[in-house]
């Protein structure tokens, strides 16, 4: 059956139709299965069965010859089983399925890859949405980026998208792709429904290696301390991730100290992330709309930090009506509200958060009149505003603050305020190349002070750390962003003045430290093979360390210690000290097995330029931000990270194993004794050392259902080492210790469970080892004086540490259109009144002596109530 | 800083926090030589004792002395006294086989009965300096952490000092304080069946008899008393932030306003002691050892090596310090009068009034 009579372009149904009448055969087929064929000149002659094979190669269709006459077509029973599969399964979860045809029809080549770009935005807002999730075919591809853009490479033919992302409602699209072909979305907010899909951002197999993000959602129905929904503590819940205590500020991340975490708000860093020395965090969760989390294979963009970042980006005003919210709690309540400025150009978000909680205080009866004439209070606040330039250009201002103070005994006060402005104005060049330039100021102050007439004193620590930020981002086939940073810090490492004139306190000035880091990165990712993403970029880090200020020159040959100083040189104002350079390689590598199954790589070096000085386990209000100088070098760490993550019953479950090593340089531990306060000679107090840090994280999760939850372990160990030449710049005899974060085996479960479409019972569950301390073994009296002989350095521990907390979240009805939306959370935490010690101290035993006693911070069941609301 | 506690003590009230002994695991005590000795430019003897250290939940009056030890003083200038054990662990120098001198360097050198051997790091011993003037301030509400059930008020006592043009200027400060409180000990009464009966103390000069009843048949001899109390406070220097060599309003002591201790007056008297540079860090890390180790927040650890080590084994743990000190000293009376308070009268103590105090006497102080 050669073909005789055919046209350029004509379909491949009506030469077959054409073929019927000519030849005793019958050919079957759906005319929508070969609708998109068509044959041409070049085909003349040719007999039919090798033009079919020609066309069909590499589709859905084949053909078989049958009973001497018929021609029977069929689809690839196996891909369009698949497709029916999907569809079903996705009516069944009551998804709503827009059909589409995307590309040109006469384009249509079967076999052939077509490539779908576009762009997601928020129905509400209008913004555009960054972090979605698109899947294929079940199968997650990618997530849109930061502009709300995605490009997803696909087979020609019926394909299925889906659209995610959390507390939006999903958008499911039947595609018939010709070619490539734009396809942008909407996505409307959901009302929260039992059945949520909860789908992080994106999904374990897709993320970067030790990257989370952090669910709103998950924040908000979880049990609560006090009644403070909490965004650290969320954090404090991922694997890796350990805290000292509940009086602990920020939290440690695979054995790193707080003060390696870099909290970013809007881009800019943040110094102290809590509230009343630890116990609530000085985020307001409901002005947060994106957090994540990255503890290792950290990108070029990120530095100034060696374990971790948390970047926190603020809520955008809805550019279509208002909208707010409030929540009232035990300790503090909230109120946000945002809306248009301008209808579609610009919008406005504003949070206030503040405590009212003296009166608590007033209400305690007890032999301390301290507490009655104490007061504890704190706020936050933030701001922010959105202005649509054109449509190519952006420009966004964002403030946060927040404040607190403690005062006690009338006298004593404790204060500290953060501030953190910033302004972006994001650009598009072209369709694939965009920038956003931020200018941004913090400013990080704190202090202890008394007013009583004879100690009147006031004793003030800051950073002030102006930055300008130039950063692009490149969608192409290859994405690439780089960037250059800039951030002058001014320290003042602390400043003691008398405020009163009887005062008898020496008024000590410890001046200003300024230094400038400076930071170039290159970053680009690719698929290579299409089985491998990787992304490889260098940070190149410059730190100077300026004038005015003193080097003190210590002895060669000898301990550095402040009798064996020999001279110093003074240096004006502006003139460089000390300068640091660091080349900062980050790598971060994913295999794809199959459709379920990945294997990650990461590698990073990151330079740190400043340092927590303190002599205690927890950050107190007290300790000292210091920047590097002539002794006290970057520190250094390199991270290599390695796992594996899987999807399980449909993405139902997910699971992962990621093992880590990471070693710093230059961590600082103070010496036996050493005062810190006020010390011109902080090098004199503080040993350089190593520190190693390893460990295993085993996690799996149920995403969809019900029941929500995920349980996980890790067995890590944080070791240091402070090996100096002389016996006096040695820890421990120079053997590795424990770090104060050492906490080997965590234990940590969370879960939700729907009672109800607007009812759910959560729960967490936390378990991890004692941390380290030392702990006196005996004593003597000297001339009438006690003295104390410690065991060596973190030789000991405290008990485990384990806690329940439940809660039940009772949500408004989930109408869309609704006045008000009310939100009651019902919390009791620590459910079985463990006393965890949240440090040991010592008390006299009468004898000058002293006794080791435990303190446990809270020591009960503490439930609380707390009403939210939104509009 | 105490701020710190007070702020953690605030919050834990708020959620029900508490305080409980810690169990703490069986820690194997590591026995070593303590040697607590001392030379100083006043007249002697001077006293090296000798000692174990001790487990802390110990009782710590029952020191375990080392006896049969040799011990010998040098100086610099090849002077060597060796020392008598005049009581078990307390050896002493006759009172005028050696002074010390301003200048001199000094050494213990101890050999244990069973030959180990040990020696401290030579001391110089250094001038003292001057305490200018001793005085004192009445503080409302600055002790006890404000727990109203014990004294809240305080005289905070400080010195002004003055150190010696080219010495290294470390001093280390002690105090002794001396009161004067009465007792009723003819007061004392004894129960006999339902009853009770006067049953005064014998040196209260009165006796009681069926017949008689109560007698008075000579002077009390137990009724007025003097007792000490010392510093034991490591009291160092802050030579850190002292350009020149003068310490102004340093403090030294707070004396709780107290209706024994305040009967009459309170007489206080400091001692200054130059000490070397070894020993000034010592007790400078006892005092740090000291202010953090009550710290609620992680008490910093302090390891006090002090300056003895064992010769004949380098490995064997040897605690304690020789000093070699040049003393001034200054003093003050506080006064009831300087209280601008009322305070209540002393107590009855119906007992003999130098048994109520440790080294408490019925001598009145030649100062007094």
């Amino acid at each position: 059956m050669p073909l005789t009579d055919i046209k350029d372009g004509q379909p491949l149904a009506e030469v077959l139709v054409e073929l019927e009448k000519s030849y005793p055969v019958r050919f079957f087929f759906a005319s929508e299965w070969l609708e998109p064929y068509t044959v041409d000149s070049q085909f003349k002659g040719m007999p039919i069965k090798s033009v079919l094979d020609e066309l069909l190669r590499g589709s859905d269709i084949r053909y078989s010859y049958r009973f001497g006459y018929a021609v029977i077509f069929i689809r690839d029973p196996q891909r369009a089983l698949e497709h029916e599969a999907r569809l079903k399964t996705a009516i069944a979860k009551k998804k709503t399925i827009e059909s589409r045809e995307l590309g040109d029809r006469r384009k249509y080549k079967p076999g052939n890859r077509a490539t779908i770009t576009g762009n997601v935005k928020d129905e509400s807002t209008r913004h555009p949405m960054a972090g979605v999730t698109v899947l294929v075919n079940d199968v997650e591809t990618t997530a849109t980026d930061e502009k709300g853009n995605y490009t997803i490479n696909v087979l020609a033919g019926e394909n299925i998208i889906h659209f995610k992302s959390v507390n939006f409602r999903e958008r499911v699209v039947d595609a018939r792709i010709y070619s490539s072909a734009t396809l942008d979305i909407i996505l409307e907010e959901a009302p929260t429904i039992l059945d949520e899909v909860l789908i992080s951002e994106q999904a374990v197999l897709n993320r970067r290696i030790s990257q989370t993000s952090l669910r709103i959602t998950d924040m908000k129905r979880a049990p609560t301390f006090l009644g403070e929904v909490d965004l650290i503590k969320q954090v404090q819940n991922q694997p890796g991730v350990t805290t000292v205590g509940e009086v602990a500020q920020g939290f440690n991340v695979r054995g790193g100290g707080v003060d390696q975490n870099l909290v970013l708000y809007d881009g800019v860093p943040v110094f102290n992330t809590s509230h009343a020395l630890g116990f609530f965090t000085a985020f307001n969760a409901d002005a947060v709309s994106q957090v994540s989390f990255y503890k290792g294979g950290i990108p070029a963009e990120f530095g100034g930090r060696v374990s971790s970042v948390l970047d926190i980006k603020s809520k955008e005003g809805p550019l279509d009506k208002w909208h707010g919210g409030g929540g009232i709690g035990i300790l503090s309540s909230y109120l946000t509200a945002g809306g248009p400025v301008k209808r579609d150009t610009s919008s406005i978000m504003a949070s206030v958060r503040s405590s009212y909680s003296d009166w608590v205080l007033k209400t305690i009866k007890s032999n301390y009149q301290d507490i009655q004439s104490a007061s504890v209070s704190f706020y936050d606040a933030s701001l922010k505003y959105t202005h649509k330039v054109n449509n190519k250009s952006k420009l966004t201002l964002s403030g946060y603050t927040s404040y607190d103070r403690f005062s006690l005994t009338n006298d004593t006060l404790y204060t500290s305020r953060n501030i953190a402005a910033s302004i972006h104005y994001d650009r598009t060049f072209t369709e694939k190349l965009f920038g956003t330039l931020s200018v941004s100021f913090g400013k990080y102050t704190y202090g202890t002070s008394d007013d009583d007439p004879t100690q009147a004193y006031d004793l003030s620590y800051g950073i002030t750390y102006p930055s300008v930020k130039l950063d692009f981002n490149y969608e192409g086939e290859h994405k690439l962003s780089f960037g250059v940073h800039h951030t002058w810090y001014d320290f003042v490492p602390g400043r003691l003045e008398a405020t009163q004139s009887e005062s008898i306190v020496k008024n000590i000035d410890m001046g200003h430290e300024r230094s400038s880091e400076s930071a170039l990165y290159f970053s680009d990712a690719f698929y290579w093979r299409e089985k491998f993403l990787l992304e490889a970029g260098l940070r190149a880090s410059f730190f100077n360390r300026v004038g005015e200020g003193v080097t003190y020159h210590y002895a060669e040959g000898q301990p550095r210690l402040r009798q064996n100083i020999t001279d110093s040189t003074v240096y004006k104002g502006g003139e460089s000290m000390k300068t640091y350079f660091g080349l900062e390689p980050r790598v971060s590598l994913r295999y794809t097995l199959d459709a379920f199954a990945s294997i990650k790589l990461g590698y990073n070096r990151m330079y740190q330029y400043m340092h927590l000085i303190s002599n205690t386990a927890a950050v107190t209000p007290v300790d000292i931000w210091q920047s590097s100088n002539t002794y006290f070098k970057p520190q250094i760490a390199d991270q290599v990270s390695l796992g594996y993550y899987r999807a399980i019953n449909e993405n139902m479950y997910e699971a992962y194993v990621e093992g880590f090593y990471k070693v710093t340089q230059n961590v600082l531990d103070f010496r036996d004794g050493a005062s810190l306060i006020l010390n011109k000679n902080l090098e004199t107090t503080l040993l350089p050392g190593d520190a190693e840090a390893y460990g295993v994280e085993v996690s799996s999760s149920k995403i969809k259902g019900r029941l929500l939850g995920s349980l996980s372990y890790t067995y890590s160990r944080s070791w240091r080492k402070v090996d100096g030449a002389w016996e006096e710049e040695k820890i421990n005899d120079g053997n590795r210790y424990p770090s104060n974060y050492d906490q080997p085996h965590v234990v940590q479960l969370n879960w939700r469970y729907g009672l109800s479409r607007r009812i759910f019972f959560s729960g967490t569950f936390v378990y991890h080892t004692g941390r380290p301390m030392s702990l006196p073994i005996s004593g003597y009296i000297v001339d009438g004086v006690p003295v104390i002989t410690f065991s060596d350095r973190n030789k000991y521990r405290i008990p485990d540490y384990h806690r329940l907390d439940l809660a039940l979240i009772i949500e408004g009805t989930h109408k869309r259109k609704k006045i008000l939306d009310g939100t009651w959370v019902i919390s009791f935490y620590n459910a079985y009144g463990r006393k965890n010690a949240y440090a040991v101290f010592f008390q006299d035993n009468g004898k000058g002596f002293y006794n080791p006693y435990k303190l446990s911070v809270v020591g009960t069941i503490v439930p609380s109530v707390t009403y939210s609301f939104k509009f | 800083m105490r701020t710190r506690n007070l702020l953690v003590l605030l919050i834990m009230l708020l959620i029900g926090a508490c305080v409980d002994p810690l169990k703490v695991p069986d820690i194997a005590l590591e026995e070593g030589l303590v040697v607590d000795g001392a030379i100083t430019d006043q007249p002697g003897p001077y006293t090296v004792q000798l000692f174990s250290t001790l487990s802390l939940d110990g009782d710590l009056d029952k020191r375990k002395y080392i006896p049969g030890a040799t011990v010998t003083i040098s100086d610099d200038h090849g002077h060597t006294v060796t020392l008598t054990e005049n009581a078990t662990g307390t050896y002493q120098t006759d009172a005028d086989e050696i002074q010390g001198v301003v200048g001199y360097t000094y050494q213990v050198k101890i050999t244990l009965g069973d030959g180990r051997q040990y020696e401290s790091t030579p001391v110089l011993l250094e001038p003292a300096g001057t305490v200018d003037r001793v005085f004192f301030q009445f503080q409302e509400n600055s002790i006890n952490q404000n727990d109203l059930t014990k004294p809240q008020d305080a005289f905070a006592v400080y010195l002004d000092a003055t150190g010696t043009p080219g010495a290294s200027n470390f001093f280390r400060w002690r105090w002794k304080g001396t009161f004067h409180y009465i007792a009723f000990p003819e007061l004392r009464t004894r129960g006999v069946g339902m009853v009770e009966i006067p049953d005064p103390v014998p040196c209260s000069g009165w006796v009681y008899t069926d017949t008689a009843g109560l007698e008075q048949i000579g002077p009390c001899e137990c009724c007025d008393c003097w007792a000490p109390q010392y510093s034991t406070d490591a009291l160092v220097s802050e030579n850190d932030f002292v350009s020149e060599m003068e310490f102004k309003t340093v403090r030294i002591a707070q004396i709780p306003i107290d209706k024994r201790l305040f009967y009459e007056k309170y007489h206080i008297e400091v001692e200054q002691m130059s000490v070397s540079q070894d020993i000034y860090a010592f007790w400078k890390l006892v005092k740090a050892q000291q202010q953090s180790a009550t710290d609620l927040f992680q008490p910093a650890v302090v390891k006090i090596k002090g300056t003895i080590r064992c010769t004949s084994d380098p490995g064997e743990k040897a605690y304690g310090i020789f000093s070699a000190s040049a003393v001034t000293k200054n003093s003050v009376f506080l006064r009831r009068l300087d209280i601008p308070k009322g305070i209540p009268p002393i107590d009855t103590l119906k007992t003999d009034c130098r048994q109520i105090y440790t080294g408490a006497t019925n001598q009145r102080p030649p100062f007094w």
